[in-house]
């Protein structure tokens, strides 16, 4: 009698996976002749369906965020360290007019350039590696990309892209690490392919590093349009940012 | 910037530590989000059916990883691509079989049990996963911990801070009860087995 209670106690552990191989035999082969415990057993399952439910709706709302955070902002924000804050009060305010004027401020010649340098960083390169020793390489070049030792990421990345495919994160890495090199023309290459292959993830970012490097050379009215493409696409991770520069570019 | 072999992303991923399971996640849909979605739009899809599949392919993958049915024999990219192909191909198919099922007059007493049964059981699903909301929080975590994540009693208890095993048990079996007992009081919903 004791050993057909524990069966009930098995049920749990029976359909989550958790007996042993002998365990499951005598459990099914008991299920073949109780009633009660079949009974139990589907009863169990219901419930088990309820929480596969439950769990997938907590799930699905999580990877929903992430894929708001993956789209939005390719560039995780940076933590910053909470510090007392009041003895700054003061120099933050100074500063903050002082930068309300600089803002307001009629733009000088070279503003381009400036504009580059207020807006530019380089594209958080995300690469995840699917074993140690087969993708070394991918671990090599994301680890010199992070260090901003771009020339020799560059060898490794052009070799990922022309032996594995094409693959837009490294592309747009490529194009960054050139650039940063002072390779400026050639970098312009794959952030084009980006654009061209109407990348649904990237192609924002290659409009908006096209018109940071125009800008950069000087060259505001080749800039504009990736800018204007960025600024009338409502759904654009950049748009204001765009928006705003074109702004600064009317008063030049 | 992240970077993670394949094993760390599965270790991360049957983490109780939810923000490292995030972390996982966050880095797989990064890595792998774009290659679905181009497929799903190249076949017929939307780009809303690219994010909705891809993230019924994410969940799939992670209860196979949990469940310990997921051995690594390929790379997590060259799976999850394939779990997501097959649920678009069956979505697809699912779509235009509707259209046929309908159409046949035959068929269609016998194929109408059918689905019937599979609405009842998902309804039932969708009314229990509702009732986990009003048997307050820890109830829930530990049900789902327990259910969905499949995670071990033992583990439980240090999560969650109870004193044992046993006492995460008790707990379990009473969240349980409250959890049948809410679902008995819907009308026409079917007992559960009673010892």
């Amino acid at each position: 009698m004791k050993e057909k209670k524990q069966f009930f106690a098995q049920i749990d552990d029976y359909i989550l996976g958790h007996l042993e191989e002998k365990e499951v035999i005598a459990f099914q082969q008991e299920l073949e002749q109780n009633i009660a415990l079949t009974e139990a057993l589907h009863s169990q399952e219901r419930i088990l369906r309820g929480m596969t439910e439950g769990g997938r709706i907590e799930l699905k709302a999580e990877l929903k965020e992430i894929h708001q955070k993956v789209i939005n902002t390719p560039r995780p924000k940076t933590k910053v360290k909470k510090m007392d804050w009041r003895p700054f009060v003061a120099a933050a305010s100074l500063l903050f007019l002082g930068l309300v004027a600089w803002w307001s401020w009629p733009l000088p010649a070279n503003e381009p350039q400036q504009i580059f340098a207020t807006n530019y960083e380089p594209y958080e390169l995300m690469l995840a590696m699917r074993n140690e020793t087969e993708d070394k390489r991918i671990g090599e070049a994301a680890k010199f990309y992070r260090q901003r030792r771009f020339a020799e990421a560059i060898p490794i990345l052009e070799a990922l892209i022309s032996e594995e495919g094409e693959h837009s994160q490294k592309i747009l890495a490529l194009a960054i690490s050139r650039f940063e090199i002072g390779e400026k023309e050639k970098a312009f290459l794959p952030l084009q392919k980006i654009i061209k292959d109407k990348d649904p993830f990237l192609s924002d970012l290659a409009h908006w590093y096209s018109a940071l490097f125009y800008l950069q050379l000087n060259q505001s009215a080749k800039a504009i349009p990736f800018l204007e493409t960025l600024a009338n696409s409502p759904n654009a991770a950049k748009r204001e940012a765009a928006q705003k520069i074109l702004e600064q570019l009317k008063t030049l | 910037m992240s970077e993670f072999t394949d094993n760390h992303l599965l270790e991360m991923l049957s983490s109780l530590d939810k923000k490292v399971r995030n972390k996982a996640l966050t880095s797989i849909y990064q890595e792998n989000f774009l290659a679905i979605s181009t497929y799903i739009k190249k076949n017929k899809g939307k780009p809303e059916d690219a994010e909705d599949i891809f993230q019924d392919g994410l969940m799939a993958f992670y209860e196979q990883v949990v469940k310990g049915t997921f051995k690594g024999t390929s790379s997590i990219r060259t799976y999850l691509f394939a779990i997501c192909k097959n649920i678009w191909i069956k979505r697809l198919r699912k779509a235009s079989s509707q259209r046929e099922i309908y159409g046949k007059e035959e068929d269609f007493p016998q194929k109408e049990d059918l689905v019937l049964d599979l609405i009842i059981t998902e309804e039932e699903s969708k009314q229990l996963a509702s009732l986990l909301d009003q048997i307050g929080e820890d109830c829930k975590k530990v049900l789902l911990l327990y259910y969905y994540e499949r995670k071990r009693m033992k583990e439980i208890a240090k999560t969650l801070g109870f004193a044992n095993e046993q006492v995460a048990k008790n707990k379990k079996n009473r969240c349980l009860g409250k959890l049948k007992e809410l679902a008995h009081r819907i009308p026409h919903f079917k007992p559960f087995y009673r010892e």
